[in-house]
This record gives structure tokens, sequence and C-alpha cells, in this order.
């Protein structure tokens, strides 16, 4: 239930609490985080203290609602950034205002300001936030979405985007423009009505302006295109519990800092299916991307505003070893990848299920470099190269193949076991710099829960993590990378007010005998209602901070931290 | 999620989960809820637009509401054991 909001409610629709929070005289709401961060110097892990000692993230977002009418805004400060963050936010200020107006009668909702959006599965317009790394794309301009009758939803948005903070909301360079139309077939054709196949074919088109000039690539002089193009033709069709989607997406050519500034244009294909086959429930993704990273300034890189977003194909893992040490993330410039889940549940109260019953889960993602050609000569120097088929090329980038069981075996224990098998290329994914090439790695988890007392429990991870071994010139072998790795995780909780955790994280097989640390972290916590605050004090080592696939490097440190969340 | 069967019937209550998986893993909500035989409504979020409306920081974030739409007790956070103190408050409104 680690995903979920869960709303419990008395005879209601949701559309009932909605219209619950709206009064005549408007309704203020609104939360808070704040994250405060001491260092200490331990030259073992490379953790260092920055000058101003501290680090300090803090937010809020206020929103006044009245009807139809909402506005709202977040004052964000940066006194410093706590590490990991990018360096370069700065100061406190209003990073995000907006005023809506929505009338869901006659289908028109009109937002002027900030705001996110995402088109379809992300893969031409996806402007989103996440926090806890400081990434957030934001649209700075209006949106309007229009629906106006039963089955036909419109979007159009227009704005630049959010690129850095500094006291104030500072936007990229470029323009986008877009435009998104989604029809439901079953709604606007009377005789598919009461079909159990439902159709909603979809399209959507994205522009970028930028302004151009000129570049100079070996003795040929290029002009920049300053408008950018991209559309997508979809489609989801549903069957019963059955559901099926497809995605074509085209882009015309995009220069960019990313690609090499070649002009070859970009193309998507996705398509997906899931069902299931009596209690075996399953889930096959297939996807090909070449060539589309869109920025809304063609120059920036990395975490600098995307206007799109491929999301990474392998299952986002939870379990600290699994989740932080090779996280993978789309390759940028193309991949052909794959992914098929597997689920089934052993019944309750039968032979092998149990009292409780049993789940299962088996998931494999792959993902291998495009089966390209390079070209030769000034197409070359323009193009780049060229894409001989959707299929997969040579190089594998990673394959993740990972089996789950969980089991409640009475009112008061339960248990979760997991392995994973890894190959993980990290030239492809860059995760690390004490290994290039591919890493090999078995990953076991045990998880327990242990009901102690009434409303008391004590849940516990054992994790091991081991790489394979390498031959280096002279024929003597070590192991890839930094090696073998345990982590064990205590964790008490008394609901619904307290918690205390305690991990450590053992790099016992690092082939440098120096580096074979404990990395100790506990922290404690106290929850109430909608308000949350958390003291941790130990280390964390550099590594990759991961949110829903999107990773940011995060350096080593050693210190005191505390978060406090709280919304009203 | 076990107990929703029983208390549907002692108290009428009906819950609503909004996943908030985003789009890389949207995909992987519906075989999930399948499998695991949940019979409450689902709803996606992706983009976090009823996230943020609802002002939620950490998920799980439980809310529940009486028969007039009334916010009555929210929880942020899960650990085993806080389904206890709603099945309590529950019951407090259906008395």
């Amino acid at each position: 239930m680690k995903h979920f909001i869960t709303i419990f409610s008395l005879g209601m629709l949701l559309n009932g609490i909605v219209d619950a929070q709206e009064t005549n005289t408007g309704v203020v709401s609104g939360n808070i985080s704040v994250l405060f961060q001491t260092y200490q110097e331990d030259s073992l892990i490379g953790a260092v203290v920055p000058p101003s000692k501290s680090g300090f993230n803090a937010y809020s977002n206020i929103i006044y609602n009245q009807g139809n009418f909402t506005a709202g805004f977040r004052y964000e400060s940066y006194l410093n950034s706590v590490l990991g963050f990018p360096g370069r936010f700065k100061g406190s200020g209003i990073g995000y205002r907006y005023a809506r107006w929505s009338d869901p009668e006659i289908g028109v909702d009109v937002t002027v300001g900030n705001f996110y959006e995402t088109f379809g599965g992300g893969v031409l317009l996806r402007s989103y936030e996440e926090r806890n790394l400081g990434l957030d794309n934001a649209m700075d301009g209006v949106r309007l979405l229009l629906s106006p009758i039963d089955g036909i939803d419109v979007k159009m948005v227009y704005g630049k985007q959010r690129l850095d903070f500094d006291s104030r909301l500072i936007n990229s360079d470029g323009i986008v423009r877009g435009l998104d139309v989604e029809i439901s077939l079953n709604d606007i054709i009377p005789a598919l009505k009461d079909s159990k196949l439902r159709v909603i074919p979809a399209y959507s088109f994205v522009s970028r302006f930028q302004e151009g000039g000129n570049i100079v690539k070996d003795t040929l002089i290029l002009e920049l295109p300053e408008n950018v193009a991209g559309w997508e033709y979809g489609a989801t069709i549903h069957y019963g519990m059955w559901k099926g989607g497809i995605g074509i997406t085209k882009k015309i050519n995009d220069p960019s800092a990313d690609n090499g500034y070649i002009y070859k244009e970009g193309e998507a294909l996705m398509y997906y299916l899931t069902g299931n086959i009596k209690d075996l429930t399953f889930l096959f993704q297939r996807s090909t991307t070449d060539n589309m990273s869109f920025r809304s300034d063609r120059d920036l890189l990395l975490f600098d505003a995307p206007i799109n977003n491929i999301p990474a194909i392998t299952k986002p893992h939870t379990y600290n070893l699994a989740a932080t040490l090779y996280p993978y993330a789309t390759v940028i410039n193309g991949e052909s990848s794959f992914r098929g889940e597997l689920y089934y549940n052993l019944k309750r109260g039968s032979k092998l299920g149990g009292k409780y019953g049993t789940k299962m889960n088996l998931v494999f993602a792959t993902s291998y470099s495009l089966d390209t050609t390079n070209l030769s000569g000034i197409d070359g120097v323009v193009n780049g190269y060229q894409r001989n088929s959707w299929g997969f090329g040579d190089s594998l980038n990673v394959q993740d193949i990972s089996f789950e069981i969980e089991r409640k075996f009475s009112k008061t224990f339960k248990a979760k076991a997991m392995y994973m098998n890894l190959i993980f290329n990290t030239l492809a994914t860059p995760v690390t710099t004490d290994y290039k090439g591919l890493v090999n790695a078995n990953i076991y988890v045990l998880e327990t829960q242990i009901r102690t007392k009434k409303r008391q429990s004590l849940r516990t991870e054992f994790q091991l993590l081991t790489t394979g071994k390498w031959r280096d010139v002279e024929g003597q072998l070590f192991k890839q990378d930094k090696g073998d790795w345990a982590t064990v995780v205590a964790e008490y909780t008394w609901s619904p007010h307290w918690f205390v955790n305690i991990t450590d994280q053992y790099n016992f097989g690092n082939p440098n005998i120096e580096k074979r640390v404990h990395y100790l972290y506990g922290s404690a916590g106290y929850v109430n209602g909608s308000h949350r605050l958390s003291i941790g004090y130990g280390k964390r080592r550099e590594g990759i901070f991961c949110v829903g696939g999107v990773c940011r490097a995060v350096p080593a440190s050693n210190g005191l931290e505390v978060t406090f969340t709280s919304s009203f | 999620m076990d107990y929703y069967g029983d208390w549907q019937e002692e108290t009428g209550v009906k819950i609503v989960a909004v996943s908030i998986d985003d789009s890389r893993s949207t995909n992987r909500v519906s075989p999930y809820i399948m499998s695991s035989g949940w019979e409450f409504e689902i709803l996606l979020d992706p983009a976090g637009d009823f996230k943020r409306a609802m002002q939620v920081m950490n998920v799980p974030h439980t809310f529940l509401y009486n028969g007039n739409g009334e916010l009555v007790w929210s929880h942020n956070n899960y650990s085993e054991g806080d389904e206890e103190e709603l099945y309590e408050e529950l019951l407090k409104l259906v008395d």
C-alpha cells in the first residue's frame, strides 16, 4: 500500500468530497515540508562539510478554493540547499503560483500561471515535480482543458518551463506549445455504449520555439531549427479486465547537446498488454525510443528543462540494495526494451496458500541499445546514424529479473522474500566510477513483520548483494565494482504515533579493504494525523537517490537530519 | 484490506483508493489489483493532481469522511495496527 492515498467514506462518492470543501466563504488548505541537515567530515566515506555547515530546504503550498475558483502558490527556501540538491537553488521566494477556474458542468477548466501537465504516457510532454530530488519542470503560462461533450477531452498548453530558483522562479529559454485530444468512442457512438470493448484513441502535438542561429560541424555551417515539433498517435483498448495500449511518436530534427547536435528525426514505438488467465495476471510491455530527448532549451542536459519523460523499463525497487546501488535510468538517446510481469496468488484457505493466502510475482525487464548503422561522410556529420529496425541492438544496458513471494502466516506474523538477478551496464547508466562494464549482481532479501503486542510491531529486513568477479591483466581475480554488501534494517512501531528505525549498510566485500565500511543510520519519529516529524543521525553512502525512476547523485554525508511535514 | 468485507457490513463504509503511480508504473496497477483481489474502487492519479489538491505529503495517506462529506479523521504513513484506530473512528460515526 505504499503507493496509495486511501479514502474511506460513508455512502458517498469522490465528487462529494471535493464538493464538501467548497463553501461560500472559501477554504484555505496547505502543507509544509522542512528538511534540515548538519554535516560532519568523514574522509573514509568522502563526506564533506559545506561552507554553511548545514543545509536547509523548506517549502509550503497554500491553496485557496471558493466554488469553481482556486488560486495557490508555493513558497520555497534553500538556505543553503541540502547536499545532493541542485546547488544553484538559492534563497527564499515564490516558486510556483497559479489561478484556476473550472466548471465541470460546462466542461471548461482554465489555469493561468504555473501548472503540471502530462500528455498520455509522457513521451511527448510531461511536466511534473519530484520535490525530494529538486526536480521540477512546471509550466508557466496558460492551460485550457475542454470537454465539449461527454467522451471528448481536449488539452491546450502554452508556456515556458521552470529551470531554476534564485529567490524566485527562473524559466528556461524556449516556449512550449501543446495540444492533446482524447476521444472515448464508446461515449460518442451510441451503438457502442454498452460494448465490452472500449476504444480510446488519442492524438498529441507539441512544439518548442527557441531562437536558433548557426553551428559549425566539421566543415559545414548548419542552421539550427527554431521550431521543433513532435506528435503522437495513440490508443487504449479495454476488453473486460484486459487492457492494451499503443503509441507511435515522431519528432522532427532537433540538434541538441544530448544527441551531439545531429539532425536525425526522433521516433518512438510503445505498446503493452495486461490481463489475466484465471488467477494468473500479466503485463507485457515493449518499447523502442530513438533520439527522443526533448527539452525547452536544446543546450541543456540531465535534469534541466525536459519537456518529455521516457520512463525506465525496470521495476521501481524499494529495498535499499536493489533500489540504490544499480538503479537503471532510460538511455535518453535511444534504447529498445521489454518488460514482462506475472502475478499469481495462492488463495486464502487453500492447501498451498495457507490461512491468509500467498502472493507471488515475477518481473523480467531488459533494455538493449538500438539496432543502428553509423553513417559516413556529410550524412554522418549531419544525421549521425540510421536505425535499421525497431528491434534490439548488440549492447545490453540492463537485465533485471526478480521473484517475490509474500505470505501472512498468522495474525501476528508475515514475511516476504525476494531474489533478484541483475546484469547492469555501468557504461550505459553511469552510476559508478569504480567499474566500467557489465556488473553481475545477485540480491537476496528477507523481510519479516511481527506484531509483538496490540498496536506494536517489529519489521526487519535482511538484504545481501553479491557481485561477480573480473580478472585483471595479471590474471588476478577481483570482485566487480564495490563488491558485496549487506543491509540490515530493524524498525519498531507503536501505532499510530511513534517509530524508530535503524539501518546498517555494510560494504563487507569491497576489494579495497579500507572501504569495508558500516554505514549506520538511525532515525526516530512521531506521526499524528497529517503531521510527521523525524530525526535521524548517521552515515549515508555516496550514491544514487531515486524517486519513481528519476535518479540524482547524492554525495556521502555524515550528520543529523530533521524532517517535518504537515498538511492542513 | 483484509477487513473490508466485515467493516462494510458493520458500518456501510466505502473505500476508494487512489494510486499515485506515475507513467512508469501505472500499467502495473491493474495487474497488481487483479491479483490482490481488492474489491474496492481504485482510481489513478498519474500526474499527482489529486495528491496536490488533497495536500498529501507522504503516502499512504488515509482520509475518513462522514456521510455529509465532512473530513473527520486523517492519518499519514502507515504502520501495522493503524487500521485499529481507523476502525474505532468508523464505529464512532455509526453509533
